[in-house]
């Protein structure tokens, strides 16, 4: 299982974390509502995430990961 | 065959075994495969397909044939370790595998070909499948469940810089490397010993030492400065982030055990195995791979016959054979598919004895066990050879598995007809025979490097020594070509563990199967326990010559882990309470002891359903539960609500983000009803908030939601939110519960003496001390009557609910169970999350627009919610359905429609048979629900339909006077 960074508490194994992706924006505006509820980049290389190390720190965290190679960069 | 022990048996050492009813003597430790060939048992198993007879054909996990069964499951004979008293029989047959009945299914082979079971009884014009399943499903398969369970195994986690995979030459040379470069090694090995075919090899040496010697002692002084070595132990799986998977076997009484290694760097060190030749009946007992009967003559001291014939088509087999013949076992011919043999090898044969012919392809193995084999010369010249045994070459096969499994890339090898990794994958890069580097002192330089680059990869400075030399093992392990001659006729198999001949093969690829992922799925080559081992490169072979392409073309098939087979029980539980452990609550155990029905509900909590006096079946006790509420008093365990409590400064701020509901002007000591949305504008979850203090309130979520809502409060208030400074607690936990709800529950509590604030008025709460704990009472619930929810800290639970069931007697109390609760509800017309709110329902849909408070600036969903104002047709709409026929329970999830032969409009949510409203009710979602109200509409039932009304959704007291009493 990938180990998954966490700044708080080391690398842990992913199933102690929830991953929510590119994470749900919260829209202000009534313009572009679709895209930002909807439209996410789902990058092939380098992306920016939102990971919740729900069985450790509690802590949301934003990592970054290639999703083609799935390997965490710095 | 005619196998025969090379050293006879010593007394002390001699153990009985029996197999398929025969009594033998064997030797405590060796194995169970060694044990029959020294008693000269050629036929140890049935073939999967056609039950052939067959007999062992490789050793350790390379056996494809030999499935047996000890009484603790199906194991490879090559792998079951004799014991006094070990008792096993042939998997795959009936009664015994030297006589089987369903072997008459080989007489009919021709009328199974490729792809027989799905043309048959599966695919066009075939609708034979249901009547003929069960018998086919009885007859393929192999072994039985064991009776009893299977021992447990031992799981542990261990880490280390390095880890090294095989503990053959270039194992050990790896390991010594990253050893004497300070890294904490874990080396491990399958076999009994270190040395891999250093052990079958006495001519091999490494330095001045014989290279067996060697391997022992690197091991074992690695061992003594802090290096791990686990023998008996193999790697199943490689997976990403230097995590390896394998599963140990000690020797003796030690429980088996299933390590999970992480590692900085890996050296795969995994070693070849021997490639079968593909000639007709190449499968008939006694015809065995090479390297394996060397391997049972050095390792076990069993010798295979007493006049065998080898084949070969590389140099490598040339010594091999010297060394067979050298520990004791008389081979008669050496036949060569090639036609010029090297000198010096050819000399060495001469001087051992052994006949060579060169130039001639295997034809067919006679008799059974075999007997002879018949050659071909170029000119169509026929030699048959007597024999007992046939040895087979066909080239070496790197195991190029673990580098595959987390997602290594392969090439194929024009030299070695095989595929080989490509570069360090993953931090973990292969070494000698695995990476095509099979020769000894190859190997040997391979490893030693390898080993140094992974210890600079785990962050360690590489140890400058070189590597160690080796002598001996020269020759080389490159074919002259694949191992499956053109013209292979009869049943020659490629796939032992399948059944799978190289007919089926060609006749797949005429008929288009022709990637070979698709090759693999309609012939089931390659899919049997030994993972495609011995028959993957076979069958590439095939496919290559029959679409005319390259090898290299054609590709291989995706390697997935087990690489070795591993019983179910090292990777799951026996199915014990841990193994999804369920939740309680502190009064379980007294629904329990009531003789409460228990269920598994949302959230793995297990909760009373209902509590059936004796006799009383599932409908009459909801009745009476009903019954209670409605009329004099009921109490039921709340507890797995989620309960959230949200503090400080911006409490307030926080809360009227979360929520649609605006929650900063509720008063302190009140509480109200409140939604989440998500940013869709759809219902997320509902529940009870209320505020404590000004900078305090306590959240009540719905008990499937309360970890999402947990995940939510924290995104919120970490992501969305950072200005808004609050305190954010998970208590579900550690409050219980306890619900006391009906028109006698202000008695009941009174009686029990516990306290009830005077002025608590709907939607209130208020804190109070029981007992010296503090406790929050509230008037809310979920029934629709006059109803006090006591939440107290979790272990006073059982103390207050037996006081208040007691007080409760004379009023008629009882316990009331989730099924009850959910009659009560629909009668109401409550929502429940997961039933009416199902991911597409907005508030208004459901009737909830009260709870919403859209006129501030900012909260979850709010752009979505407006936006959805301007187009209120087609939504789903929350109604109540009367059946036409009052004493019929419409089925939740019937699809409802205007009228017959219209499309599906909505769905029941929830049905119940209502005793207050002396009817069956339902609610359903149905498109543009509410302007249907008092007509009629259709329901699909899966035997025909019924009609129903479109009432409101709400059959029982709809003022809710009940509730505010
Ligand atoms: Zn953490």
């Amino acid at each position: 299982m990938r180990l998954v960074p966490c700044p708080h508490c080391g690398p842990r194994e992913a199933g102690e974390f929830v991953c929510l992706g590119e994470g749900s924006t919260h829209p202000v505006h009534a313009d572009g509502l679709a895209d930002a509820l909807y439209t996410r980049t789902n990058a092939k290389g380098p992306a920016e995430e939102l990971w919740w190390h729900k069985f450790g720190c509690r802590r949301w965290l934003r990592l970054r990961r290639n999703s083609a190679s799935n390997e965490f960069l710095p | 065959m005619s196998g025969y022990r090379l050293s006879p048996l010593v007394p002390a050492e001699t153990v009985e075994i029996e197999f398929d009813g025969l009594r033998l003597p064997a030797r405590r430790g060796e194995s169970l495969a060694a044990a029959l060939m020294a008693n000269g048992i050629s036929t140890v198993a049935r073939s999967f397909k056609y039950h052939r007879p067959r007999g062992l054909l490789g050793f350790g996990s390379w056996e494809p044939n030999a499935a047996v069964e000890t009484g603790e499951g199906t194991e490879l004979a090559t792998n079951v370790r004799v014991t006094e008293g070990l008792r096993a029989r042939a998997a795959n047959c009936w009664p015994w595998a030297r006589f089987d009945v369903k072997s008459v299914l080989g007489a009919f082979g021709a009328l199974m070909p490729a792809g027989f079971y799905y043309k048959t009884f599966r695919g066009p014009g075939g609708r034979m499948w249901p009547l003929f399943e069960p018998a086919i499903r009885r007859a393929a398969g192999i072994g039985r469940l064991p009776a009893r369970a299977a021992p447990d195994t031992v799981k542990r986690n261990a880490h280390c810089d390095v880890l090294v995979v095989g503990a053959g030459a270039a194992g050990i040379a790896a390991a010594l490397a990253a050893h004497a470069s300070g890294a904490r090694v874990f080396l491990v090995e399958e076999g009994d010993a270190p040395g891999g075919r250093l052990l079958d090899r006495s001519d091999l040496r490494v330095g001045h030492e014989v290279g067996a010697v060697w391997a022992r002692r690197s091991a074992e002084e690695m061992t003594t400065s802090g290096a791990r070595v686990l023998l008996r132990t193999a790697a199943t799986g490689r997976y990403e982030g230097g995590l390896v998977v394998a599963y140990e076997r000690p020797a003796g009484d030690r429980p088996a055990c299933l390590w999970k290694i992480r590692a900085r760097a890996i050296v795969l060190a995994t070693g070849a195995i021997e490639r079968p030749l593909v000639f007709a009946d190449n499968d008939r007992p006694g015809v065995v791979l090479l390297a394996a009967a060397l391997a049972y003559a050095a390792r076990s001291r069993v010798a295979i016959g007493r006049h065998a014939v080898a084949v070969v088509n590389n140099d490598a087999a040339y010594e091999d054979v010297m060394a067979l013949v050298r520990e004791g076992v008389h081979v008669r011919h050496l036949v060569d598919m090639r036609g010029n043999p090297d000198a010096r090898l050819a000399a060495g044969l001469s001087g051992l004895g052994v006949e060579l012919h060169a130039g001639f392809a295997p034809v067919s193995a006679m008799g059974c066990p075999v007997y002879g084999l018949r050659i071909a010369g170029a000119g169509g010249a026929y030699r048959d050879l007597a024999c007992d045994a046939v040895l087979m070459s066909g080239g070496s096969t790197p195991l190029v598995h673990l580098h595959s499994h987390a997602g290594g890339r392969l090439r194929h090898s024009e030299e070695l007809h095989a595929f080989v990794p490509v570069g360090a994958h993953d931090g973990a890069r292969s070494a000698g025979a695995c990476n095509g580097r099979a020769e000894l002192a190859a190997a040997l330089a391979d490893g030693h490097a390898a080993g140094s680059l992974a210890a600079t990869e785990a962050g360690l400075v590489a140890h400058g020594g070189g590597a160690p030399v080796g002598s001996g093992g020269t020759a080389s392990v490159h074919p002259s070509a694949g191992a499956v001659p053109e013209v292979a006729r009869g049943k020659a198999f490629v796939d032992f563990a399948a059944d799978v001949t190289v007919a089926d093969l060609r006749l797949a690829a005429r008929e288009g199967y022709d990637s070979v992922e698709l090759l693999k799925r309609y012939t089931t080559t390659g899919m049997a326990v030994d993972q495609g081992r011995i028959a993957n490169l076979s069958a590439i072979e095939i496919l290559a010559q029959a679409r005319g392409a390259a090898p290299g073309d054609v590709g291989t098939t995706t390697y997935r882990p087990p690489f070795v087979p591993l019983p179910f029980v090292a990777i799951a539980d026996a199915g014990g309470a841990l193994l999804r452990p369920s939740r309680t609550t502190t009064l379980t155990a007294w629904h329990e002891a009531a003789g409460a029905v228990m269920y598994e509900s949302g959230a793995n909590w297990r909760r009373p359903g209902y509590y059936p006096r004796s006799g009383e079946g599932l409908e009459a006790a909801v009745r009476r539960e009903c019954r209670a509420v409605r009329q004099a008093v009921g109490i039921y365990d709340s507890s797995p609500l989620g309960k959230f409590e949200i503090s400080g400064p911006d409490a307030a701020a926080f809360l009227d983000f979360v929520y649609a509901t605006r929650l900063s002007d509720l008063a302190p000591g009140r509480g109200r009803y409140a939604l989440q949305l998500h940013e869709d504008g759809r219902l997320f979850d509902d529940g009870i908030v209320f505020r404590l203090a000004p900078d305090r309130y306590f959240v009540t979520t719905t008990t499937g939601n309360a970890d999402a809502c947990h995940q939510r409060f924290e995104y919120c208030r970490q992501v969305l939110r950072q200005d808004l400074s609050i305190g954010l607690l998970n208590v579900t936990e550690q409050w219980a519960d306890i619900v006391v709800c009906g028109p006698a529950a202000r008695q009941t509590i009174a009686d029990a003496g516990l306290p009830m604030p005077e002025r608590l008025a709907f939607l209130g709460m208020a804190t109070c001390r029981i007992a010296e704990r503090g406790v929050r009472v509230a008037r809310a619930g979920f029934t629709g009557e006059l109803s006090f929810e006591y939440f107290v800290p979790a272990n006073a639970a059982p103390e207050i609910w037996t006081r208040l069931l007691e007080a409760g007697r004379r009023h008629g109390i009882e316990p009331v169970g989730s099924e009850a609760n959910h009659v009560l509800r629909i009668e109401k017309g409550f929502i429940s999350v997961g039933h009416e709110a199902d991911g597409i329902c907005g508030p208004d849909d459901l009737g909830l627009s009260f709870a919403v408070h859209a006129d501030r600036p900012d909260f979850v969903g709010r752009q979505a919610l407006l936006r959805d104002r301007s187009s209120p047709h087609g939504r789903p709409q929350l109604v109540g359905l009367f059946a036409r026929d009052p004493g019929f329970v419409l089925p939740e999830g019937a699809a409802v429609l205007r009228t017959t032969g219209d499309r599906t409009r909505g769905y029941v949510t929830a049905s119940c048979h209502s005793e207050a409203a002396g009817r069956s009710v339902a609610l359903a979602l149905i498109e543009d629900g509410r302007s249907l109200s008092g007509q009629d509409v259709t329901l699909a039932l899966a035997d025909g339909t019924a009609g129903a009304r479109v009432v409101a959704p709400v059959f029982y007291d709809p003022r809710g006077e009940r509730q505010r009493g």
